[in-house]
């Protein structure tokens, strides 16, 4: 789904007078009015708060206006918007030194899992929540084997199972971010099923659950 | 390799980790690859590359997940009220730079459909028409201009600070950047010599320009709007025309939490009346 047609071509009309020059407060504040939302929605979904928001959304549209003699292709704008709005994001995560909002999951995690290697190598004898060896020569093992088994499979296929089961997307999601079709991303994880001999359920929740990868 | 499914999870969780720390801190794609790999323009090579980050990258799926909706028009009446937006609306107005700078890059306005020559001929009179009023018009209007000082659009005025200087040799005085003082107003971009992430910034502007004989900067300090970093390296801030009148001027970018070290930035410029 892209901007209607007479959206669209409002859209290129009010570019074109911003970079021509022609009604360029009316238009630049027509232009704010028609994405501003939009905008404040892609960093309301990244959890920031609403202040946070209005303050990452301005800056966006001062970069937008700043940058829009550059544009060479009008029809391209509601694109460039959200690329603009990437980078601010990106921008203000490094600005936080943390980096760590896009996966938070991995960096609290990776905290924990050093933290706990580090007290388990320096204490070992007083650290009563070191990993109990036999089981860390198991995950590692086993660790190992999925790694061997996923690297034998073809890329788009290995793929496939990272989105599925590690990103929890849904087929249709997977179809769409690899640019092939449901049938195929089903074949795929039916077949990844096989060589990895793995059987289990889906997530709890997801409604194209069946029982399978 | 029977495996309960949490543990595969837990286990796919892991080598993703690892896949991504293999590719390195800052391997996530531009914006502007990943719209590009929506758009199905990357060469076979990018695209795979792309799609081996995608799979073990959550922020950048996230990302793309979100595109088609961002592009998106969602009817107007769905809108609803919109709290706040005028006034944040007036903080960017404060920023706008202005027309851009003419370019060899201007495209003409594209063609409205359906107008074809036929239909343009009316247009060419009422175009004729103008132009030969525009004939009179304008030689009056510049000796009226002459005697009545004009107002220009507003303009923008880009100042860089240098970056680090090696060697003792001092580079040769620069001329100071100028400001038509006819300028409805004018926006400064001021470029630091150097990225200042989490800066806590004070801009101060000096009358008057030059340093006393101590080295200190001269001048008479004149209050200063709102300034607006828009990234690590630039900030931005507009001084209209009647906040300046004929004569050079500093802007000082000084760090907030420390006043009193060297500025982080020092720019000078000149209001000339032409």
């Amino acid at each position: 789904m892209t901007l209607t047609s007479s959206a669209s071509d409002r859209v290129v009309l009010l570019v074109e007078r911003i970079q021509a020059g022609s009604d360029y407060e009316s238009s630049c504040h027509e232009i704010y009015q028609l994405f501003r939302r939009r905008v404040f929605g892609f960093f309301a979904a990244r959890g920031f708060s609403s202040d946070e928001c209005a303050e990452l959304t301005q800056e966006t549209f001062i970069r937008v206006f700043l940058g829009i003699g550059r544009l060479l292709s009008p029809p391209r704008f509601a694109t460039w918007l959200f690329e603009v709005a990437a980078n601010v994001y990106r921008n203000e995560l490094r600005r936080r030194g943390a980096g760590k909002r896009d996966a938070i999951e991995e960096s609290i995690e990776d905290l924990v899992q050093t933290e706990a290697a580090g007290r388990a190598d320096a204490l070992p004898a007083l650290s009563s929540k070191a990993p109990d060896p036999l089981h860390e020569t198991l995950r590692r093992e086993r660790l190992e084997s999925l790694r061997t088994k996923l690297e034998q499979l073809p890329p788009q296929m290995r793929r496939c199972v990272y989105l599925r089961l590690y990103q929890d997307l849904k087929y249709r999601e997977i179809a769409a971010l690899m640019n092939i079709s449901i049938e195929t991303v089903k074949a795929h994880l039916h077949q990844a099923q096989k060589r990895l001999r793995v059987t289990f359920s889906d997530p709890p929740g997801n409604e194209e659950s069946q029982g399978t990868l | 390799m029977n495996d309960e499914p949490e543990g595969l999870r837990e286990s796919l969780r892991e080598l993703a980790s690892e896949a991504r720390r293999r590719q390195g801190p800052d391997a996530h794609p531009s914006p502007e690859t990943l719209t590009a790999y929506h758009a199905g323009q990357l060469t076979p090579a990018a695209e795979e590359e792309a799609q081996e980050h995608l799979a073990v990258c959550p922020h950048c799926v996230r990302l793309l997940l979100d595109l088609p909706a961002f592009l998106a028009v969602p009817a107007a009446h769905r809108e609803g009220p919109d709290v706040g937006a005028e006034a944040s609306w007036q903080a960017i107005r404060a920023c706008l730079p202005g027309p851009p700078e003419k370019t060899g890059h201007r495209r003409e306005p594209t063609r409205a459909r359906g107008s074809s020559p036929r239909q343009a001929w009316p247009r060419l009179a009422i175009a004729a028409m103008f132009a030969g009023a525009a004939v009179i018009a304008v030689p009056l209007w510049i000796i009226a201009g002459h005697l009545s000082s004009p107002e220009l659009p507003p303009a923008t005025l880009e100042l860089s600070m240098p970056e680090a200087r090696r060697g003792t040799a001092e580079p040769p005085p620069m001329p100071p950047a100028t400001v038509d003082s006819r300028a409805v107003s004018t926006t400064f971009l001021l470029r630091l010599a150097r990225p200042q992430p989490d800066l806590r910034f004070r801009v101060e502007l000096l009358a008057g320009g030059g340093a006393n004989a101590a080295g200190a900067p001269a001048g008479r300090i004149l209050p200063v709007p709102a300034v607006k970093m828009v990234d690590s390296r630039t900030l931005v801030l507009v001084l209209a025309r009647r906040e300046l009148s004929p004569g050079r001027y500093r802007l000082l970018v000084l760090d907030a939490e420390q006043p009193t070290t060297e500025p982080l930035g020092d720019f000078e410029f000149q209001v000339i009346e032409p």
